[in-house]
């Protein structure tokens, strides 16, 4: 039986994320997109207050707790506020994700807590290679084992929060040739010799999210830091892209309202031939539009959430979301822009940040064409 | 995706083991039809769901996720027990492989001449095959043929 009214917890949820986002996140967004490579902790700090940086952290190690759907409440919220916020969240789920599913007691009684201290403490999640992208087989980072120690080297790059993480999650190959099942995942905790900051990523949109290149040359990881069963990184790798998938259409669901709702108070005040331009059809009907997509896109990040929640088969569903999640913040942002004209195209102006940011969402988490493949792959 | 491959090598397996797909289903605690959408890769199968199989079927994890060429030629590992991970186990002729498909390749009253395009088509698919699947073909062949003599009388 489908139930699609939230809970007294997730309204009081919203309500609590609403009310941080007002007065701690927002004052300061054209802050953090225009900021330079400094890393602007006040955002995180007032989420990590919270326990809302890593909000999908058991209970049993300190975290919130949330579940998928909870998560998706929140992430709509930062997606509205300020998607660089929004990512550098969805990249510490990222990074704690694979400890949470298949990491050992001491993994996570060592990593979990940190991610939900009351200070703002951050993790990296290191996958795409320079030359492994959608085609993560294609990954060249060497592990080898001398001793019980592992020795990882290669290059890392779009690596969300790295630098600034006090850990990070990274995969590595111990045999090209062997492709999925010589994929491990590894611990890093920050500072490990042989762990280097690479060039820092000037991008167009999601600015707030530091990304940088990392360079692991020689790096040191003791066995005790290896995640998972030998052999399972792979399947750990995808299970936890599945989860992240429906939040990424979360956050696109968030940046399309905010845009939608910008242009539909601009579209009552603004008037044009003597009467709100609202009044005009051409006007009315783009919003009415939106306001529909954008409620499909809501719903189909609502049910893969509860399918993940409820422990079903949510490959296809989180594919989906992720898809219409970020379609609907590309077409909402450019219809926004066109609603609001040459205001909407200055800088300054929310509804142009929006858009710098919607413009990622089709490539972040893989690219919708991936989504298209795991989607008829399942057909 | 790869989740295909991942489901030939658990469908390679699981008959291999003898089990049928709903008593496997049944040990795992999922419907058939979820085991067969496993195999057909037409539903990604989640760690822990592998990880059960795995343990159940006596073969590493590694085991499902290789890649189909590695497969070729490797030897079937019975302890279960990959090489060091840090250098993978060498590539080796697997004989129990050529000792099944020697027969074959040296039956008698084959047509040695040029091949026609189905025969062709036929050796690509079955070269595209793991040697287990290999070993199937070949099985199935034989036990046809062998039919086929009972029938008519001709070998």
């Amino acid at each position: 039986m489908a139930n699609f009214s939230l809970s007294p917890a997730q309204e009081q949820l919203i309500e609590e994320i609403r009310q941080v986002a007002a007065e701690r996140i927002a004052p300061v967004v054209r802050e953090l997109d225009e900021g330079d490579d400094h890393f602007d902790f006040r955002p995180a700090q007032a989420l990590a207050e919270h326990n809302l940086l890593t909000p999908t952290i058991p209970r049993a190690y300190g975290g919130r707790g949330l579940d998928y759907f909870s998560t998706a409440l929140l992430l709509e919220e930062l997606g509205a506020t300020c998607a660089g916020v929004a990512t550098v969240v969805t990249t510490n789920i990222h990074a704690a994700g694979p400890v949470i599913l298949a990491g050992t007691e001491h993994q996570k009684k060592t990593f979990l807590p940190l991610l939900a201290s009351p200070e703002p403490h951050l993790a990296a999640f290191a996958l795409t290679e320079p030359e492994a992208g959608s085609d993560i087989g294609a990954m060249s980072a060497l592990a080898a084992c001398e001793g019980g120690v592992w020795k990882i080297n290669g290059v890392k790059d779009f690596v969300i929060n790295g630098g600034i993480a006090h850990f990070t999650t990274v995969f590595a190959t111990t045999d090209p040739q062997n492709k999925r099942a010589g994929m491990m995942a590894f611990l890093l905790p920050s500072g490990v010799p042989g762990l280097k900051v690479g060039a820092v990523r000037n991008k167009m949109g999601i600015r707030y999210a530091r990304t940088v290149q990392l360079i692991m040359k020689d790096t040191l990881v003791q066995d005790e830091l290896v995640i998972g069963r030998k052999g399972g990184a792979y399947l750990l790798l995808m299970q936890t892209f599945d989860r992240g998938r429906a939040l990424a259409g979360a956050v696109g669901v968030g940046i399309a309202r905010a845009a939608f709702e910008f242009a539909l108070r601009y579209s009552k005040e603004r008037r044009q031939f003597g009467r709100p331009i609202f009044s005009q059809q051409a006007i009315s009907f783009t919003l009415a539009e939106l306001q529909t997509k954008i409620e499909s896109a809501r719903l189909l990040v609502w049910k893969a959430c509860w399918l993940i929640d409820n422990d079903l088969d949510y490959t296809m569903a989180s594919s989906m979301a992720k898809i219409a999640g970020s379609q609907v913040a590309q077409e909402a942002t450019a219809a926004a822009m066109d609603i609001l004209g040459g205001r909407g195209y200055l800088k300054g102006c929310p509804v142009e940040k929006l858009l710098r940011d919607a413009r990622v969402m089709s490539l972040i988490e893989g690219t919708n064409h991936i989504q298209k493949a795991v989607i008829a792959s399942q057909l | 995706m790869g989740y295909k491959s991942i489901g030939r090598q658990l469908q390679l397996a699981r008959e291999e083991a003898g089990y049928s797909q709903e008593q496997l289903a049944a040990k795992i605690g999922c419907s058939q039809s979820t085991l067969s959408n496993y195999e057909k890769g037409k539903r990604r199968i989640y760690l822990a769901q592998l990880e059960k199989i795995a343990e159940i079927l006596n073969k590493p994890i590694e085991y499902f996720l290789r890649p189909a060429d590695y497969h070729r030629g490797e030897p079937e590992s019975q302890s279960g027990e990959p090489g060091n991970q840090s250098s993978p186990a060498p590539k080796k002729k697997d004989t129990s492989y050529q000792a099944n498909l020697l027969p074959i390749l040296n039956m008698p009253g084959e047509d040695q001449g040029e091949k026609t395009a189905l025969e062709q088509n036929l050796l690509r698919l079955f070269q595209s095959l793991s040697p287990a699947g290999q070993i199937l073909v070949i099985n199935f062949v034989t036990w046809l043929k062998e039919r086929e003599v009972g029938c008519n009388g001709e070998f």
